[in-house]
């Protein structure tokens, strides 16, 4: 059963350029699909991030979410949103 | 004896022969052993070899025992007995190199690096017999000559660098891990490094200074003034020269010893694999999503690892691609690209000249673990360096995906396909242009310079004071001008970031950042936008920009929402009467067709 946890999300590249913030705190179920998460994290939490989603990759505690993993979240865990830079 | 015809460089003269020649009797079957050893260790053996030679001078010098016996041959053909002979010594070099890798912890040369040595160590004796066959002299001495040079290289050199090259990078062959190996790897490798700006000067430059044998640059681009901040490879001299060129001088400059190629051409599907195929390594210092996976296919056809790094304002990555069994390659990772009107470029967003050197130099450091084999690299995980808080996070990256179209075990991409069309855009087209708007929503830049005199506006606040003087008949002019009265007579609203609206504006325009504009309620807009609201105020509204991109967003979205909520307002005049129009091309082509004083950037 889930239950919610507060985690920090963490924007990168385009993700903080249209956040216009680095971090910020959310509380979401601790424990849901992948699929689940990217949908709340692009269309209910971040709409404004709705227009990167297919571009972006999604990482918890600094690993990299497969498209059929199921996504674990302790208190204060890191998701961090991370779409390609392609500058140089 | 000469040296000319031995490959690979040469520590001996004429004189360290004959001492050389002086030792050898004494060393018998251990002459080829191969060891690193400390200056102080160099002399206790010479010392100890000089002693063995003085006590066993009265000794029957056992000559047979170095050289193959074959005084009882004497009738057979000297071309067999040449044969045998080599055959000896190359056995006998064997038998020394597998020696010295089972004594490997003990300070020998370690095992990976024997094949660098067996390679210089057979060309060595081979050129040597060939030259001694060329003359008329016995067999014996011909071995002889032989074990000496196999020798004399060995003994003070058991590697292929030259006394110069020892010199040069005497400070990195100091690091544990790097060392004479290393080195030797490095100098004999290629680099490519595609795109010669940001990410490329610095990732060049280190690779260039630490002895990388050939660097190949990529680049069809010019030097630009607005380049230099970052691109530090090039210099003030070189605007308007090619990138690749100002790059490779600049290169030599640093290191006359390694060679360069330029490649001053468009990286596209026609031209990639043939230039790729003769590096090692491809490091990805390109600046579009285009390149990028045109790079990504073109390394996992012909299976190079691919160090890629990028960045933009504040932020890097940096991660290594196809390096390994389960690496995964940039598809794997991203395998949709970003639409283009998403894509910030540096020359719309901007970026720190400490922000690319940076990720070039961590390149330029992959490339270095990757052909010295040495240190973990970055393949399977990406780096993200955070410039602005300090931040360095590292995440781990998926394996090597079943499903990649390029590098999965049933890809779609088998062969370089159409990059614009895959990504939606160019090479070329740095900043894409928008058209969401018809003709009749925009204004030209002359059109509206032509609008704005006729309502009094001048082109600059000079003007502006100029003209006040004139209204004023030489009084004297406050200085505090009222530009209120300019902003009132023309509405003009600059979508661009605060940090753009300070660096040039025109004087009439307001600063609505198009992000603050998205955010706002219709009453605000309004307010925001001092919309008319009185029959006979003027119905025009103006936006303009850096290029002309966010201005057609701007009036795109004031329309919808005025279409969608206007009835919410209360105002005497319809808002179907107001003409929102942007100025085609925004401050850019203002600066290039009103006003070239216009600062540009
Ligand atoms: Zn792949």
């Amino acid at each position: 059963m889930a239950t919610p946890v507060e985690i920090r999300v963490r924007f990168f590249g385009k993700a903080r350029e249209l956040m216009a913030c680095e971090e910020t705190r959310a509380t979401i179920p601790n424990t849901m699909s992948y699929q689940e998460l990217k949908n709340l994290i692009f269309h209910e939490l971040y709409i404004d991030l709705e227009s990167i989603e297919s571009a972006c990759i999604l990482a918890v505690d600094h690993t990299y979410l497969s498209d059929h993993s199921t996504v674990s979240l302790r208190p204060y865990s890191e998701v961090a949103i991370i779409p390609p830079l392609s500058g140089g | 004896m000469s040296d000319d015809c031995v490959p690979g460089p040469s520590t001996c003269n004429n004189g360290d022969d004959e001492k050389v020649g002086e030792l050898k009797e004494e060393r018998n079957s251990e002459t080829v052993l191969i060891k690193e050893e400390s200056n102080e260790d160099k002399m206790k053996r010479m010392n100890a070899l000089l002693n063995r030679k003085r006590k066993k001078a009265v000794e029957t010098p056992s000559e047979s025992s170095i050289v193959p016996s074959i005084d009882k041959e004497e009738d057979e053909g000297t071309k067999r007995r040449r044969d045998e002979a080599r055959q000896k010594i190359l056995w006998e070099t064997e038998r020394a190199k597998e020696r010295a890798e089972r004594m490997g912890p003990q300070g020998w040369v370690r095992p990976k690096s024997l094949n660098t040595n067996k390679e210089f160590l057979s060309r060595t004796i081979q050129s040597t017999l060939s030259r001694m066959q060329k003359r008329d002299r016995d067999d014996k001495s011909i071995i002889r000559s032989v074990i000496m040079v196999v020798l004399t290289k060995t003994m003070h050199a058991p590697h292929s660098l030259s006394k110069e090259q020892v010199g040069r990078y005497s400070r990195q062959l100091l690091v544990a891990d790097f060392g004479v190996t290393g080195q030797e790897r490095l100098s004999s490798s290629s680099v490519l490094i595609v795109g010669a700006g940001g990410l490329g000067c610095p990732c060049a430059t280190y690779l260039a200074a630490a002895g990388v044998g050939t660097i190949g640059i990529v680049d069809f681009d010019t030097v630009s003034l607005d380049n230099l901040h970052r691109q530090v490879g090039h210099k003030e001299k070189n605007v308007g020269k090619k990138k690749t060129e100002s790059l490779r001088d600049s290169l030599h400059e640093l290191n006359s010893s390694i060679h360069i190629n330029c490649h001053s051409v468009v990286l596209d599907r026609h031209s990639a694999l043939e230039i790729f195929k003769g590096y090692d390594v491809i490091v990805d210092c390109s600046d579009n999503p285009s390149t990028r996976y045109l790079i990504n296919d073109a390394s996992i056809l012909l299976n190079k690892p691919l160090v890629s790094g990028s960045a933009l304002r504040w932020e890097g990555q940096l991660t290594v691609y196809n390096y390994g069994e389960r690496c995964p390659c940039y598809r794997c990772v991203f395998p949709v690209p970003p639409s283009p009107h998403l894509v910030t470029n540096c020359a719309e967003g901007g970026v720190l000249g400490p922000i690319v050197g940076t990720m070039g130099s961590l390149q330029a450091l992959e490339v270095i673990k990757i052909i010295s084999q040495s240190g973990a690299t970055y393949a399977g995980r990406l780096l993200l360096f955070d410039g602005q808080s300090g931040k360095m996070t590292t995440v781990n990256l998926r394996e090597r995906s079943p499903k990649c179209a390029v590098c999965g075990p049933h890809p779609t991409v088998t062969e370089l396909i159409d990059y614009d069309v895959f990504c939606g855009s160019g090479v070329h087209d740095k900043t894409p242009d928008l058209k969401v708007l018809s003709p009749s929503e925009r204004v030209g830049v002359a059109e509206y310079a032509m609008l704005r005199k006729s309502r009094g506006v001048c082109s600059s606040i000079a003007q502006e004071i100029e003209g006040r003087k004139d209204e004023n008949e030489g009084k004297s002019v406050d200085s505090s001008i009222d530009l209120s009265l300019s902003q009132s007579r023309i509405r003009l609203f600059d979508t661009r970031p605060p940090c753009e609206f300070a660096i040039a504006s025109l004087p009439e325009a307001t600063n609505v950042p198009l992000d603050r504009l998205k955010n706002m309620s219709i009453d605000e807009l309004v307010k925001t936008l001092k919309l008319p609201m009185k029959k006979d105020e003027d119905k025009d509204v103006f936006f303009i920009c850096h290029r002309g991109n966010d201005s057609q967003l701007a009036v795109r979205l004031l329309g919808e929402r005025l279409t969608n909520e206007g009835e919410t307002i209360h105002s005497d005049i319809d808002t179907n009467q107001l003409r929102i129009r942007d100025v085609v091309g925004g401050y850019q082509a203002w600066a290039d067709i009103v006003d070239d004083s216009f600062p540009v950037y």
